[in-house]
């Protein structure tokens, strides 16, 4: 072999036995310094980790707003210095990871709140997890977050819950009618369908078919419309974004199809019904979450229901984000930014004690926008869930 | 200005190949930061993922668009069997590396009737192909729902969960596949790959079998994806498809053309360049992607074939060398002339 | 439900169909896979959508200065970048790659000027629906149907039958021959990518109206089924891309239907692979002889 070859085999020779010293050596310990090194340094940082490039940068904008908006307010109120730092987590696991160790690797964090996507805060969590420092998401419904880890909380309730509701409502809002599901497929949609199709006999109905798309790859839902109508389905159930829910809608209408739409907070959007119109009337959205649509704010009935406090989170939201109102996603940040920052007055910033006093602060938090919660069960959470029925493009309030 | 960097490079390789190394060993004892230290982890997983999509489009000069396929096949194979099926890590690796390898086979098939641009376009086919299996296969792959808490590699009763450890073990990998990717390229096969390259009918008529010679490299090239697929998976505790998307794909290739298509060094400068700088210019993150596209635009247009491509460092040392001897030489000829 | 579902994927086909066309264009007379098309195309729904909202009104109208817009945007993005590889004389992945870079900035341009929401594309007026036994159509679908089989004569007509397209075919087969026979080969270029560019702006306005909705995903939700459409019917062959187009609708709906959905949006790229590795010339496109 040509002499730099041999060169080369040298190189890989001494490296392989230098890897093996070092790593038989320091195999055991680790060499993290997590963020409960260094008790000197001020924790005063809140690490946000959101998607603010790529198609979900709408959705993560909005949970940035809110946290910061808080955040601000409350220093205003009670002379605190808290900084929130915010990172691109571009709504992919591994970006995620990165900016995960980013925050964990400053001993000024007091915990990182993330992302939009459960993937994002599950791909995250090991390394919260692992520095000792407390991941408090905001809005990941996916149900195995709180099993990722002792210091992993969220502040939505796992979707299994909201399904349980819906499939409740459905029942008897429409006499157990044969039930069709188009769920996107997105662990969130996945697991909609999972507990559609699991909750739905149990109220005596039957789901008479279950039709997935990709979200992103599909603008056409004719062919599977005329699948559940073929299956003889008479009430639909949607669990996708509102570009796709509202397309699914408008195709509908035009195929001349007459369902009884049901959906989740996601399509309680302001665009949707600016794209849809009037095709969507009738539709019932369950919500555990406060809606503050500008079409809901516009109508004085809807309007004169909201408390003060809303009002003036509204306003303030708007004035802060350049005109927008704030949609679920900042909704759960706002409230969950205030369990936290009630939390570290009343116990300090160690993670521990953070996670100590979550359950409690939890069940007893006041002036919550997001409808109060039940029963905080092994960190899941379950809520009560309101159900909203679209009229005259507006989502208004609806008993049953 | 930059020929005589070039052969400052070429006449110093040994020094400074040495110098990196050294670096290179001596860089994770002195990084306390865990963030620095996952870069630095990536960018060795980088470079490698980049060297085989280089033996692929710049050595053997077939673009592939949908590399990364290769990857998520790698990284899901070796997961489920050791997740699942308890398989020890060199066997799961061994599976990734020869699932990877068996579809790399199956894509150098169509080059027996098409021509390379046409397979071009069969990659990004297949890419997408593959990207929807693992949407769709949701009881082998858990589709969008992903795999949590996979297992951390093992060999021979030795667990890898430090960073550190993550880190060497990627290094001798990386300067496993350096080495013998130069051996290939300086051997007679590697010559014939590139003949194929150049012009694949006289290749032909030279007697090169350059369909046995596309596909090895297919399956090499794979394969490597594969492995490094697999060493992703037990690194992360969490895979799911999007982690390998066309995007990927299309970072990949900015990495191999910015490096240099076909050079050695190529793969190393792509890959550092583009896991770093993005780091560095967070606060312009809503423009990250933006960037890449104008970086990818320039270079080519102004080099197409990146900035090492079509450097071939041995001829510019022999080149120096040469003259170097000629003109002392000449002022031997020229002292004795004087005399 | 056959009829309706036949219906259905000739309706998803026509809009294949329309993206493809422009595609195979450039491909026709460049031998250049434009990555950028599906880019290009969303841009040109967004023209369509602010110049329409601007001027409130006058739907034609706004889509023609749309589509001029788009048509400049193109001759740029040949004039720019292209050109220079041409010059050159490089490898024809290098322009490939270009494109691909074209694609990234302008997707990601738009992201960045127009933010990521849907935003709705308003229908100037209700076209309404007629039945054929109990398969319902749209009005709108039958205009976008016959839009395209104009379009498809046309270009037809002006390739085949025109001096301009006769430059156009002699540039496709030999640009330094046509060069020498005193065609101005860049023109002819940049005319091309102005067609395509102006075709594309009016697909994506077509669809915008028949989806009353534009995205920014728009561009990349169709357009690597485009690259199949086409394929199948030939790259370079413009009545071929409206067929691919189809056939293309046809089957990926019928495999959602009587298959599984999750597989719908693979069978395009199956199809893809298997027609380059059975007939790469696709169903009317010519073999072409590499010569040495």
């Amino acid at each position: 072999m040509s002499k730099f070859t041999k060169f080369l085999s040298m190189v890989l020779v001494l490296v392989m036995a230098v890897s093996l010293f070092v790593g038989c050596s320091s195999g055991e310990t680790t060499t993290d310094e997590g963020a409960q090194g260094g008790e000197t340094v001020e924790k005063n940082k809140i690490g946000v980790f959101v998607p603010l490039t790529g198609d979900q940068q709408q959705y993560g904008v909005m949970i940035k707003n809110a946290i910061e908006l808080k955040v601000k307010q409350y220093n205003e109120a009670n002379g605190t210095n808290y900084v929130v730092e915010v990172f691109d987590d571009k709504g992919d696991p591994k970006e995620a990871v990165n900016v995960a160790n980013l925050i964990c690797s400053d001993p000024a964090m007091i915990c990182g709140m993330g992302s939009y996507a459960s993937s994002c805060v599950l791909s995250a969590a090991p390394v919260f997890e692992e520095a000792g420092l407390l991941l408090f998401s905001p809005g990941a419904s996916h149900v195995d977050v709180p099993k990722a880890g002792n210091y992993i909380w969220t502040y939505a309730q796992p979707i299994t819950n909201e399904c349980k509701a819906m499939c409740s409502a459905i029942s008897e809002y429409t006499d157990n009618a044969p039930l069709g599901v188009i769920y996107q497929s997105t662990d969130h949609g996945i697991l909609t369908n999972d507990a559609t199709v699991e909750y739905y006999p149990t109220y005596g109905g039957e789901v008479v078919a279950s039709e997935t798309f990709i979200p992103g790859d599909t603008k056409d839902f004719k062919p599977l419309l005329s699948k559940l109508a073929e299956a003889g389905a008479e009430t639909v159930f949607i669990s996708s974004t509102y570009s796709d829910g509202a397309q699914i809608i408008l195709q509908a209408a035009d195929l001349g199809l007459d369902f009884q739409f049901f959906t989740n907070s996601q399509l309680m959007v302001d665009s949707f019904p600016e794209i849809v119109g009037d095709k969507a009337d009738g539709l019932i959205a369950t919500s555990s979450l406060a809606v503050y649509l500008q079409t809901t704010l516009e109508n004085e009935e809807a309007y004169n229901t909201l408390s003060d406090a809303e009002k003036a989170f509204v306003e303030s939201f708007k004035e802060y984000s350049g005109g927008d109102n704030p949609d679920t996603n900042a909704v759960l940040a706002w409230d969950a930014t205030t369990i936290l920052l009630d939390m570290v007055a009343g116990v300090g910033t160690d993670s521990d004690a953070l996670v100590e006093a979550l359950p409690e602060y939890l069940l007893n938090a006041e002036g919550m926008f997001c409808a109060k919660i039940l029963s905080v069960e092994d960190k899941v959470i379950t809520r009560d869930v309101t159900l909203y029925m679209l009229q005259n493009g507006a989502f208004m309030k609806y008993t049953l | 200005m930059h020929r005589r960097f070039i052969g400052f490079l070429a006449l110093k390789q040994k020094f400074i190949i040495l110098l990196l190394l050294v670096f290179a060993i001596v860089l994770p004892f002195t990084i306390k930061n865990q963030y620095i230290f996952r870069l630095a982890i990536l960018s060795l997983q980088w470079i490698f993922l980049t060297q085989s999509l280089n033996l692929l489009a710049g050595v053997l000069g077939q673009i592939s668009l949908g590399h990364i396929a290769f990857y998520g096949i790698g990284a899901y194979t070796c997961t489920i069997l050791a997740k699942n099926y308890d398989f020890p890590t060199w066997a799961a690796w061994l599976a990734a590396i020869a699932v990877s390898a068996l579809f790399g086979f199956a894509l150098a098939l169509p080059t027996l009737r098409l021509s390379g641009y046409y397979l071009t376009i069969v990659t990004l086919g297949f890419g997408e192909i593959i990207r929807l299996i693992e949407i769709n296969w949701v009881s082998l792959t858990r589709g969008p729902l992903g795999i949590l808490n996979i297992p951390k590699p093992e060999f021979f009763g030795y667990q890898i969960k430090s960073n550190i450890q993550f880190y060497f073990l990627m290094l001798i990998i990386l300067v496993l596949s350096t080495v013998l990717l130069c051996r290939l390229v300086n051997s007679r096969t590697g010559r014939a790959i590139v003949a194929t390259r150049e012009d694949s009918i006289a290749a032909e008529a030279m007697g090169i079998n350059i369909f046995k010679y596309k596909t090895m490299v297919f399956v090499i090239a794979a394969a490597m994806a594969g492995l490094c697929g697999a060493f992703f998976a037990q690194y992360t505790n969490y895979i799911d498809p999007t982690s390998f998307k066309s995007d990927q794909s299309t970072l990949l290739i900015i990495m191999a053309l910015l490096g240099g298509m076909g050079s050695q060094i190529g793969p190393f400068i792509g890959a550092i360049v583009l896991t770093i700088l993005p780091e560095m210019i967070r606060e312009l993150m809503e423009y990250r992607m933006l960037l890449y596209g104008v970086v990818l635009l320039l270079i080519m247009q102004v080099r197409p074939d990146g900035l090492m491509g079509g450097v071939n460092l041995r001829y510019v040392r022999q080149k120096l060398l040469f003259e170097k001897e000629r003109s002392k030489k000449t002022a031997e000829k020229g002292a004795e002339a004087e005399l | 439900m056959f009829i309706q579902q036949l219906i259905n994927g000739i309706t998803i086909g026509c809009n294949y169909a329309l993206v493809a066309i422009g595609f195979t264009m450039v491909f026709g007379v460049l031998r250049l896979v434009n990555l950028a098309n599906g880019s290009i195309f969303a841009l040109g729904a967004f023209f369509t959508l602010i110049i329409y909202t601007a001027m409130q009104g006058h739907f034609l109208l706004s889509l023609l200065c749309a589509i001029l817009a788009t048509a400049f945007v193109g001759v740029m993005v040949d004039r720019l970048a292209l050109y220079r590889l041409r010059k050159k004389g490089a490898a024809r992945v290098s322009g490939m790659i270009t494109t691909l870079a074209i694609a990234t900035i302008i997707d990601n341009a738009v992201i960045i000027l127009f933010g990521s929401q849907t935003r709705p594309f308003k229908r100037p007026k209700d076209f309404g629906n007629i039945l054929i036994g109990d398969a319902v159509v749209g009005k709108l679908q039958i205009y976008i149907l016959l839009s395209i089989l104009a379009i498809v004569l046309i270009l037809s007509y002006l390739i085949y039958k025109t001096k301009l397209g006769k430059s156009m075919l002699a540039t496709a087969q030999d640009p330094e021959a046509a060069m020498l026979m005193g065609i101005s080969v860049n023109r002819i270029i940049s005319l091309t990518f102005a067609i395509s560019a102006a075709l594309a702006c009016f697909a994506g306005s077509m669809i915008g109206l028949y989806y009353q909705a534009i995205d920014v995903t728009l561009g990349t939700s169709i357009g690597m089924k485009t690259f199949a459409a086409a394929v199948l019917g030939g790259v370079g062959s413009i009545p071929g891309a409206f067929v691919g187009g189809i056939v293309v609708g046809v089957i990926e709906t019928f495999v959602a239907v009587y298959l599984s959905s999750g597989l719908r949006d693979a069978i395009a790229f199956f199809i893809l692979i298997v027609v380059l590795l059975i007939k790469p010339a696709g169903i009317f496109g010519k073999k072409v002889v590499e010569k040495v």
